[in-house]
Formats: C-alpha cells, sequence, structure tokens
C-alpha cells in the first residue's frame, strides 16, 4: 500500500526538493522506515540519537496527530495522507521590562 | 546587498505588514503569531497572505516545550500544528506554500532571542515585530543558517 508524505519546507533538502512523496506502508512506523531508507539524510532530522521520534516533529495522519492515535503504530491506508509537521516557536523569552530597551 | 545577509530579498506586501501589526497591537502586552504564506522564486520569497493565528503556548496538548517558571505568552508564541496543517492546505490549494511566521516581541526590540534560535528551523523565513507600550515600531525577517548556529538577515522589501 502506498501512502502520500507530506514534506515541510526546511526538510525538502533531503527529499530531492520534492515537497511530497509516496512510499509504502500500513502503519505510520513502516512508512516512516521506508521514507527514510530512501532518503537516508531525514533520519536523523526526524529520529533522536534514542531513535525516537523527535518532540518537535509532529506526524498527522490527515488531521489527527498520531500521538493521539496508536502512534507510530497508527494504521494507514492509500486514501490518507501523512504530514510531517514542525514545532514553530518563537518569543522574547525574556520577563516583561517596566522601561522598553529599544 | 550586504554579505551577512541570507542573499535572498523577503517581500512583504504594504497590507500584511499592517495586519502584522495590527495583531501585534491587538494582542499586546501578549506575543502574537502567525504563518506566512507564499511562494519562491530563485532569489525571492514573495509573501502572498499572512494567517494570524491564536498564540497556542498555553495549549499543553500542542506545546513539546519546558516552560520556565517566567514563560507565558507574554514572551513565548506557539504555532498549533493544526494551525500549521490548516495554512498547508490553503497554501496548496492556491499553488502557495508556507515560507516562514511572523511573531511580536511586545516591549522588546525585534531580534531573535536565543530561545528563537534555538528552535527555528532552516529555510523558514522569521518575521519578529516590535511592540512598544501596545504601539508596532520595527519589523525585521531572519532566517536561520543552514548550520543554525545564527540568524541572517533579510531585507524586507514592501510591495
Amino acid at each position: 500500500m502506498s501512502v502520500k508524505v507530506i514534506i515541510p519546507g526546511p526538510l525538502r533538502q533531503y527529499t530531492g526538493k520534492s515537497d511530497s512523496v509516496v512510499v509504502k506502508g500500513q502503519t505510520v512506523e513502516e512508512v516512516l522506515r521506508n521514507l527514510t531508507s530512501e532518503y537516508g539524510e531525514l533520519r536523523k532530522q526526524l529520529y533522536g540519537e534514542d531513535g525516537k521520534l523527535r518532540s518537535f516533529v509532529n506526524i498527522y495522519r490527515n488531521e489527527e496527530d498520531v500521538r493521539f492515535l496508536q502512534q507510530e503504530k497508527t494504521a494507514v491506508t492509500e486514501s490518507d495522507v501523512v504530514s510531517i509537521v514542525p514545532s514553530i516557536a518563537g518569543g522574547s523569552g525574556l520577563p516583561p521590562l517596566e522601561t522598553w530597551g529599544g | 546587498m550586504v554579505a551577512s545577509d541570507s542573499g535572498m530579498s523577503f517581500e512583504l506586501y504594504q497590507k500584511d505588514k499592517e495586519r502584522i501589526e495590527q495583531h501585534g497591537a491587538e494582542t499586546y502586552p501578549h506575543e502574537c503569531i502567525g504563518i506566512l504564506l507564499g511562494r519562491e522564486q530563485s532569489d525571492c520569497r514573495a509573501v502572498m497572505e499572512v494567517f494570524p493565528i491564536e498564540n497556542a503556548w498555553n495549549k499543553a496538548e500542542a506545546n513539546p516545550y519546558e516552560a520556565g517558571p517566567e514563560d507565558s505568552t507574554r514572551n513565548r508564541s506557539l504555532v498549533d500544528p493544526k494551525d500549521y496543517l490548516r495554512a498547508e492546505h490553503e497554501a496548496r490549494k492556491r499553488g502557495m506554500d508556507i515560507v516562514g511566521f511572523y511573531h511580536s516581541h511586545p516591549d522588546h526590540p525585534a531580534r531573535p532571542s536565543e530561545f528563537d534560535r534555538r528552535n527555528a528551523w532552516p529555510w523558514y523565513s522569521y518575521v519578529i515585530l516590535a511592540v512598544e507600550n501596545g504601539v508596532p515600531r520595527e519589523m525585521t525577517a531572519w532566517v536561520l543558517s543552514e548550520d543554525r548556529s545564527r540568524f541572517l538577515p533579510e531585507p524586507i522589501r514592501i510591495k
């Protein structure tokens, strides 16, 4: 079974600039394994040294975060789309100032 | 162009600049955040539309970051992945892409913080708006270097 995986901009340098890739698999785990064996450089972007998916990388099956389904064991079918969604955060990180330093 | 910038020009419509400023003023003293949809050509990244969203920092299920005692929506901002997906669908429908994000720094300069750098991804453009006492001030744009060590400025060209 083949499933479409959507690749976000920062990771396309590892997929030959493709913004989506079709790979085989019946679970999210199989899909990601096949994806990262085809595009080896993606592996360290998606997985930490402990072999687990990085916490700043979210994997969605259609509109649902697989963390709230069966995680990597979540089943996929040909009509599903798997999206790699990077966590995006920012902020001054500083406590509010009384006066603005400009 | 100076040698230290990203080498890419960054274009923003005046109406979108004003929308970001309005968002920053509305959410003050809290940080605003939003998604930039656009297109990329060889040496130019053009924002075609801004997608203001809710700052999801306080949504525990969406937040993978460790929050310190002083961290709140006054100094942190987060994109809910569900908003990211919505924006991505919209972008693809219209032949665009998510090209970056914006957020505000209430009562702090429009310069990337260490938190911004540590949590940024290469390739995306990051727009930062300083908001002083509720009034939008300087707006800057940045792209993370490939080795993730520093942000490179992207000069903003207003259309």
